[in-house]
């Protein structure tokens, strides 16, 4: 830069600036810390071949960004099989559970066939099921019904995404904050939107607190985490499903 | 090391060299890290943002365009992954005094003047009231200032690492020298004191020191 324009105390500051200037390597610590996150990526990386024939059932090949690395894909993947397969798992213990309660004698009382329920929930799936089978009966077939009717969309994890079901972000989108602005009303509580978020192949409790969004990200499913804002502004945070670190942190202004 | 060039190394690592990326890194380890060090103003902070731009170049790199130096890039890369910290965690401008005062450019500083007590605690006490000073200006200003005046990159290939036009730059350097000047104003004359008096007021303090740049890549 050259020196010309400057003031004497403007050319001070600079000189005081210069003196401050950090010279030397990083901590050994951070060191260490960042060559095990580079060996964590490219060990992640190196898992890609195996990924490579699910790749084009998540999106379009023109649809993904040229710097998404295949990984994020396998992983992303991986989490959603996982995910179907679980739903489904509970859904069917879910009606089996109904089943039985229905197969017993009515004079056990409805506590009988709930903890019938309970139990074979907890047998068979104690992760997802187990826990709205110890509910009570009622409980279990107004769960039923909320299973069966999400099951369709379970179905759409291992399937080719249909287009328009979650808003479409790129994460080097310029006008993503404005995005975000407009879409920020249809976030839901994290709870609320655990089951959407294993649907999409997300895992919810990793990305922490905040209204959940669930959207198409570069091409893959993602979600879009909204903090709780202070007086002036808010932090969101876009994740694609199976990477525990945003693809883009914006802070929009306070709702 | 090889000797091949940085950008040979990323077409290597977008091309699957596993230790291509590594390498690449390696090389400008020490600079990106004085840079989120100054930008972030404490060590804990600089970490987090130094990695978020490790991961996100890594997974990047095949947008690299070589429109510009792969350290360019680099550098756009780990700034914008501070600057989104920042921005994200809202630290506070008027915060205690930067932890790094201690850091280790501090300590080789100080080492060549052993036998001056007190002029090493001078010269701790002038750089921490420099980085108080520079942390409280806005997170844009600050990195510019850390790109053109403490790293001694030339204002065009700052615009290009901070995705703006030459003139914002300036803008931004000029804006924050003059809070800076405001803040520091005690300093300016300490320094002005030891270089001989103050400066003559039409123009300009000649530097005392070596004008800083880029290293060569």
């Amino acid at each position: 830069m050259t020196d010309a324009g400057l003031t004497p105390e403007q050319e001070a500051v600079r000189r005081l600036l210069a003196d401050a200037r950090h010279d030397g390597p990083p901590p050994p610590e951070v060191v260490a810390r960042l060559e095990r996150t580079l060996e964590t990526l490219v060990a992640e990386r190196g898992s890609t071949p195996d990924a490579a024939p699910d790749a084009p059932s998540h999106a379009p090949a023109h649809d993904r960004p040229h710097d998404t690395p295949p990984r994020v894909v396998d992983l992303g993947s991986r989490r959603r099989r996982l995910a179907s397969a679980g739903v489904l798992a509970a859904a069917a213990v879910v009606v089996a559970g109904i089943a039985v309660g229905q197969i017993l004698p009515q004079d056990g009382g409805d506590d009988a066939g709930a903890g019938s329920s309970a139990t074979s929930a907890d047998s068979t799936s104690p992760g997802l099921a187990g826990g709205r089978g110890a509910n009570g009966g009622a409980r279990t077939e107004e769960d039923a019904g909320a299973d069966a009717g999400l099951a369709p969309e379970s179905l759409k994890g291992s399937a080719p995404s249909a287009p328009g079901s979650y808003p479409t972000l790129s994460s080097t989108d310029a006008e993503l904050a404005q995005q975000l602005l407009t879409l920020r009303p249809g976030a839901v509580r994290r709870s609320s939107a655990t089951t959407l978020e294993a649907l999409s192949g997300c895992d919810g409790p990793r990305h922490g607190p905040g209204r959940r969004l669930v959207a198409e990200v570069d091409g893959q499913r993602g979600v879009v985490v909204f903090r709780r804002p202070d007086a002036e502004a808010q932090r969101a945070e876009v994740y694609v499903c199976g990477t525990p670190d945003p693809v883009r942190t914006l802070t929009l202004p306070a709702p | 090391m090889s000797d091949r060039s940085d950008q040979a190394l990323l077409q290597a690592h977008v091309d699957g060299d596993t230790e291509a990326f590594g390498e690449l890194f390696a090389r400008h380890r020490d600079r990106l890290w004085a840079v989120a060090l100054r930008t972030m103003g404490n060590p804990e902070d600089a970490a987090d943002g130094l990695q978020d731009g490790m991961v996100a170049a890594f997974r990047r790199a095949g947008s690299y365009r070589g429109e510009a130096a792969v350290t360019t890039w680099l550098h756009r890369v780990v700034v914008n992954a501070c600057l989104d910290r920042l921005r994200a965690a809202k630290i506070r401008r008027l915060d205690a005094l930067p932890d790094d005062v201690e850091d280790r450019g501090t300590v080789v500083a100080s080492a060549v003047r052993d036998d001056q007590p007190d002029a090493v605690a001078e010269d701790t006490e002038r750089r921490q009231r420099v980085l108080a000073a520079l942390a409280t200006l806005p997170a844009e200003q600050r990195a510019a200032l850390v790109l053109v005046d403490m790293e001694g990159y030339p204002v065009a290939e700052v615009a290009a690492m901070l995705g703006c036009a030459e003139g914002t730059v300036k803008s931004r350097c000029s804006r924050g020298r003059t809070k800076l000047a405001a803040l520091l104003a005690d300093l300016q004359q300490e320094a002005g004191d030891q270089s001989g008096g103050n400066p003559p007021p039409d123009g300009p303090v000649q530097p005392t020191v070596r004008p800083r740049g880029p290293p060569a890549s």
